[in-house]
């Protein structure tokens, strides 16, 4: 495992800083195994990856149940409109 | 015919008031007891109309009604019914006065000569005269209603696309119901017009009315429509804008992992 490459991959990545630091110590934390740190790494990009997805259908839910409110309201509207045609004629 | 025998009596005083009217020189004599009690029939037409004028209407004849056939009456009744007629107390002119007889205006009749009915026309033939006079109209509104229909369901396809979850679809199913009733009430004017407005109900105020609703209908459909269409769009923005930055590092993070796999495993 080279050390100084997956740095640099760390450093040059879009990660936040915060995200960056905590994988640089992981990769020098001495008393880790090079398998330790490989699965600390792995998990925590995993739990990043989670968490983003969860972003993602969080965004997309709360968009969606606005988006339903006004149709449910447009459904509103609009049978009201229609009651009034039906009353036009006594139906 | 005596008062003391009342009509809905025994039986005997029935019997006995029908041997008096026998006897009487002044009543016609009706051999048939066959013929029915009642001849008339209700002008429900007129009725419905609300028309206060009620027209005796005997030349239609009322939809599946078709009325009993009387038995042949010998010729001699049908002069006694005929005299029968001048049993009503006969209207007497008041004793004119000196003064010059005034001319009475005619009133202005309910219906003119082009709403009025023609005699011969039944309801059946109304109904299909309305129809091939609405044929145009008939027509341009099956073209919005399917216009309609196509923009509700790509509306509903957009909802799926743009949001990928299923229930937004709920709202143009609603729309599409809400149409076919419209559809439904536009037809039912267009067919019914004649009976549903009364006195209105000449062919041009039916045609007038239908053509209104129709156009106020569907201009709430489409008006509802684009709405839905607007609402969609920004929903579509605002995912975009919320979802796209967290996909892109979605995205970078993935291929950092990979990158550091590989470098872990090399």
């Amino acid at each position: 495992m080279d050390i100084n490459l997956i740095t640099e991959t760390i450093r040059s990545s879009g990660l936040v800083q915060a995200d960056k630091d905590f994988l640089m110590g992981i990769l020098n934390d001495s008393s880790k195994t090079p398998e330790q740190k490989s699965t600390a790494i792995s998990e925590f990009i995993n739990k990043k990856i989670s968490e983003l997805e969860q972003q993602i259908g969080n965004a997309q839910t709360g968009a969606v149940e606005e988006a339903q409110r006004q149709l449910e309201n447009l459904d509103k509207e609009l049978g009201e409109s229609l009651s009034k045609l039906d009353s036009e004629i006594g139906v | 015919m005596s008062l003391e025998n009342p009509i809905f009596g025994s039986r005997e005083s029935r019997e006995e008031v029908l041997s008096n009217i026998s006897k009487s020189p002044e009543t016609p004599h009706i051999q048939s007891e066959s013929v029915p009690l009642y001849q008339g029939r209700v002008d429900v037409e007129s009725n419905r109309s609300g028309s206060e004028t009620w027209e005796p209407t005997k030349s239609r004849q009322p939809i599946g009604f078709r009325p009993p056939e009387r038995p042949a009456l010998p010729e001699s009744s049908v002069t006694e019914q005929k005299h029968d007629l001048k049993l009503e107390p006969e209207f007497k002119e008041p004793e004119k006065s000196k003064e010059p007889p005034v001319v009475p205006v005619p009133e202005k009749p309910v219906f003119s000569d082009l709403e009025k009915p023609k005699s011969k026309q039944t309801f059946g033939e109304l109904k299909s005269e309305s129809l091939e006079d609405y044929t145009d109209l008939v027509d341009g509104i099956k073209s919005k209603v399917q216009e309609v229909k196509d923009k509700a369901s790509a509306l509903a396809e957009l909802a799926v696309e743009k949001t990928g979850v299923a229930p937004v679809y709920r709202g143009s199913k609603t729309a599409l119901e809400k149409l076919t009733k419209t559809a439904f009430m536009v037809r039912s004017i267009n067919q019914y017009g004649w009976w549903r407005l009364g006195k209105e109900a000449t062919v041009d105020a039916a045609k007038r009315k239908a053509e209104e609703l129709a156009r106020k209908g569907l201009k709430y459909l489409l008006d509802n429509l684009a709405k839905r269409e607007d609402i969609l769009n920004a929903v579509s923005k605002q995912l975009e804008q919320q979802a796209q930055p967290l996909k892109l590092q979605l995205a970078e993070i993935i291929a950092i992992k990979k990158q550091l796999e590989t470098q872990i495993k090399s």
